[in-house]
């Protein structure tokens, strides 16, 4: 006799003579929360692949239980044909649909997307911000002027980091803010980040039609404790790339600079009239300068021999 | 162009180190001034004539009255065609 007694378990088959069913197992969707500098994520999935990926980079930032009104990002399978798809979700508004190996890099664009419209309060600067000594370091530029690769550098040499292209500036305390998302290296840039000593995680690449082949960077691998904390803006710095030029950092008048700020916002509209106070504040505030970036190693002695 | 120019006075500015940013919540547009163009539309008073202020410009940053004549001739038409200056009422037919 025996105590364990086995049920056969059924098969996933439908009546006799219909088409197998697919065999599958249904869960509820897991919710995970982190806080990734200033802004709380809740991420909801059932897909552990695309909760590996995600968790790889950001796990540093967990939390216990999501945070009201928290950015919801959702990966959720769906099946076309034979194919399985992950569509990924943000605040519960379909964005992309992707194969399962792609799921990281799409969560990363979801979320920068989400941010324009879920962030809102915040002053959105399209600038990489690092911080050294208590004072941030505003690098405002058009996409492809080297922004991320800046920081990464800086990063290395010791700066703390604080975004590499999404500067989230609370109007009411005047801060720059942190949201120290993973670094996104473009391809071209693979050389100089690795001329830093900088391990890239080359295996993760992943391809976008708009920037090419490019991997993330977690902050977290290039050195111990790298986020920065919220800080007033102390230098703003309106950079521009221009391979093989030697790297020059000019002056320019904080209305010169405030000016290019405006062009650099995501969302100066959403401020209204209070925006160009708060930009005329960010300013006075801040030395003002603007960089022409060449040689990596050449414009971060630049940098650190100028903006102290 | 009006022959003593106004300044719109519902333009939110800010005075940035002798230049300035202007925001206008109309258009929802903003502008930068320079030193000059800053110096120009503070004396676009809706009493100052172009002249005028063309010789408190030379006067002022010490600059030859021709070329100040130009300069401010030329500030003023950016001005007017940015919508910085108050356009007078159109005269009531008789």
């Amino acid at each position: 006799m025996t105590a364990l007694t086995a049920r056969p378990t059924p098969l996933p088959f439908g009546p006799a003579g219909a088409a197998p069913a697919r065999p599958r197992i249904r869960a509820a969707r897991a919710t995970r929360a982190y806080r990734i500098g200033a802004v709380d994520v809740a991420l909801r999935t059932n897909l552990t692949r695309a909760l590996a990926a995600f968790e790889s980079h950001y796990h540093w930032y967990a939390q216990p239980v999501p945070a009201t009104g928290a950015m919801e990002l959702t990966v959720r399978r769906v099946w076309r044909g034979l194919r399985p798809r992950c569509v990924i979700a943000s605040n519960d508004q379909d964005r992309f649909e992707v194969a399962a190996r792609d799921v990281l890099p799409h969560l990363e664009w979801a979320m920068h997307w989400q941010s324009m419209s879920h962030l809102r309060r915040y002053y959105q600067v399209h600038a990489a911000v690092m911080q050294r000594g208590g004072g941030g370091v505003l690098f405002a530029a058009d996409p492809g002027n080297g922004k991320s690769t800046l920081a990464a550098a800086l990063l290395a040499r010791g700066w703390s980091y604080l975004s590499d292209e999404f500067a989230l500036i609370d109007p009411d305390a005047l801060l720059a803010v942190p949201f120290p998302k993973t670094i996104c290296i473009k391809c071209t840039g693979y050389a100089l980040i690795s001329s830093l000593g900088i391990p890239l995680p080359r295996r993760r690449a992943y391809h976008r039609p708009a920037k090419g082949r490019l991997c993330f960077l977690d902050p977290h691998r290039v050195r111990s404790a790298p986020i920065g904390s919220a800080c007033p803006v102390r230098h703003v710095v309106l950079t521009q790339l221009v391979p093989g030029a030697r790297p020059s950092l000019e002056p320019i008048s904080r209305a010169e600079a405030a000016f290019d700020l405006n062009r650099h916002a995501f969302n100066f509209h959403d401020h209204g009239p209070r925006a160009i106070d708060l930009l005329a504040a960010l300013v006075r505030g801040a030395e003002c300068f603007r960089l022409i970036s060449g040689n990596i190693h050449e414009t971060c002695d630049l940098i650190e021999s100028r903006l102290r | 162009m009006s022959a003593a120019p106004t300044r719109r006075t519902d333009l939110v500015v800010h005075e940035l180190d002798g230049e300035a940013i202007l925001y206008d919540p109309i258009a929802q547009l903003t502008h930068r001034l320079n030193r000059t163009a800053l110096f120009i539309w503070c004396h676009c008073d809706g009493r100052s004539s172009a002249a005028d202020i063309a010789r408190a410009l030379a006067a002022s940053f010490d600059v030859d009255p021709a070329r100040a004549d130009d300069d401010v001739r030329r500030a003023l038409e950016q001005m007017s065609d940015n919508l910085l200056l108050d356009t007078p009422e159109a005269a009531p037919a008789a």
